[in-house]
């Protein structure tokens, strides 16, 4: 089964998200931070990265692209975590994550699932 | 006799309740009447033979206009300023706003002599209008912060919803234990309350978003036909829950718009679901759409059910109304969607309304949308 890295620096998101995958059989790896989000995206190369956008510090979008400058991360299909709902929102946000994959926090359990597997699929 | 109707005239002028003067090419004055004289502060001695600028006019206005270039363009294009209002100056150093309409004094040559002007104080609703406008802008000021703040809070207020919603649900569905009736029924009011409450959230924040000018429209072409068709598939298990029988006449010439696909697809869904919505068992509520004479599509979308009363029409459109009936009040809306549809359609360039003759008449709802051109 496919293996998860979620990086949140809020600490309910990453338990949330933990049970939903978990329960669907994924193998769910967590962080509270970048850097350490960082370590073990290169330590356990999970088949997806799902990353929140706004954490203090390093935030998503830098993490993103340490991730995507490194030989050892590079390959990692990451997708963005955000609490904004709408796509013209996502455009225009301050993370500026326009273009790239990403997932409302609004998202019900259900399609939540199905939108990772979709991911994980290639569609 | 003409003497004497000379006389008449002279009075007429010089009593006459308006500024009245005359002055050369030079902008030089040479008739001032009493009322003039009155009103400005100078005798006819101290002003004949002056410029006006410098005594009623003042070289540059209060906002920095400059009076003496348009004084200089008056005296020579007098046809450009027949009716022309500006700041005027009184002896006191006053300032005065005068309406003035002036003519030019036109040789046998065809050469300009002179202007006459008539003149009347319009200083009080000068300012007037002033305090309007300013008035009118601090309204506009701070409806702008209100929204940037609905903004903002929108988005501060989903992130601990988020962890309401999500978590209720998991535990709710029993993914993290089993649970007894009560408990599942119970934790079903806090995931369905804290979904409503995001709805809600997200609403207020396009409402404010649309009222801030913020609102961005992604246009993509697509079939109107085709979403229209798909909306009625996705509401068909809300209207066969409450036993309502959908129709629906979809013209075949109603085909590609230039618009926001997800903000046309949720008026459409918001006037489906207030149809079933305020409609008993047993009714129908059907969808229309033909292309108009103009380059435009007509949409509506219509219920046999509880209509609208005149005096609450104007609650249909307005923010947070909700009629009171016992069908609204077995169902908790935001009370935003139609207003938001609205402003969707008129972002587009269309129009929306309502048509209902009445209680239990049934409500159709209309709107428009331009065809792609060409």
């Amino acid at each position: 089964m496919a293996k998860i890295l979620i990086v949140d620096d809020d600490l309910r998101i990453l338990k949330l998200y933990s049970e939903f995958l978990s329960n669907e059989g994924f193998e769910v790896l967590t962080a509270g931070e970048a850097g350490i989000g960082f370590e073990l995206a290169a330590s356990e190369s999970p088949d997806l990265i799902l990353l929140d956008v706004m954490m203090p510090g390093i935030d998503g979008t830098q993490l993103h692209e340490r991730l995507s400058k490194d030989p050892n991360t590079s390959g990692i299909r990451t997708v963005f975590l955000t609490s904004l709902v709408k796509e013209e929102e996502v455009a225009v946000s301050a993370g500026n994550i326009g273009g790239l994959d990403y997932i409302s926090k609004s998202t019900p359990k259900e399609e939540f699932v199905k939108r990772i597997n979709e991911i994980l699929s290639g569609k | 006799m003409t003497d004497n109707m000379e006389v008449q005239y002279r009075e007429l002028v010089e009593n006459a309740n308006s500024i009245i003067l005359r002055m050369d090419t030079k902008g030089n004055v040479t008739f001032f009447n009493k009322y003039a004289q009155d009103f400005f502060g100078y005798s006819q001695e101290e002003i004949l033979g002056k410029s006006v600028i410098g005594t009623i006019v003042a070289p540059t206005d209060s906002s920095g206009r400059n009076l003496k270039a348009m004084i200089d363009d008056i005296v020579i294009n007098p046809l450009s300023y027949v009716e022309n209002k500006n700041e005027n100056m009184l002896r006191s150093g006053e300032r005065v706003w005068i309406a003035w309409t002036n003519k030019g004094i036109i040789d046998q040559d065809g050469k300009v002599r002179g202007v006459f002007s008539i003149g009347n104080n319009i200083t009080k609703l000068k300012q007037a209008e002033e305090e309007i406008l300013k008035a009118k802008e601090a309204a506009v000021s701070a409806n702008k912060a209100k929204s940037t703040f609905l903004a903002n809070m929108s988005h501060e207020l989903r992130t601990p919803l988020n962890a309401i919603i999500g978590f209720s649900e998991l535990v709710k569905d029993e993914s993290v234990g089993e649970l007894n009736g009560k408990q599942k029924e119970y934790l079903g009011y806090v995931w369905e309350s804290g979904k409503h409450l995001l709805s809600l959230i997200n609403d207020i924040l396009d409402l404010s978003k649309v009222e801030a000018g913020k609102m961005e429209l992604e246009l993509v072409e697509f079939d109107l036909k085709k979403l229209l068709k798909k909306s009625l598939v996705f509401i068909s298990e809300k209207a066969i829950k409450q036993e309502i029988m959908l129709a629906s006449d979809i013209k075949e010439d109603v085909g590609v718009i230039a618009a926001d696909e997800r903000k046309i697809k949720q008026v459409v869904f918001n006037l489906l679901s207030n149809a079933i919505k305020f409609t008993p068992k047993g009714g129908k509520v059907g969808i229309k759409a033909e292309k108009t004479g103009k380059n435009e599509v007509l949409v509506s979308v219509w219920d046999n059910g509880i209509g609208v009363e005149a005096k609450d029409s104007y609650k249909v459109f307005s923010e947070f109304e909700q009629i009171i009936s016992e069908y609204s009040r077995q169902y908790t809306g935001t009370g935003l969607g139609m207003p938001l549809s609205k402003k969707f359609i008129e972002l587009h360039g269309g129009r929306m309304w309502f048509e209902s003759e009445g209680k239990d008449k049934g409500t159709h709802f209309y709107f428009t949308l331009p065809l792609k051109a060409g």
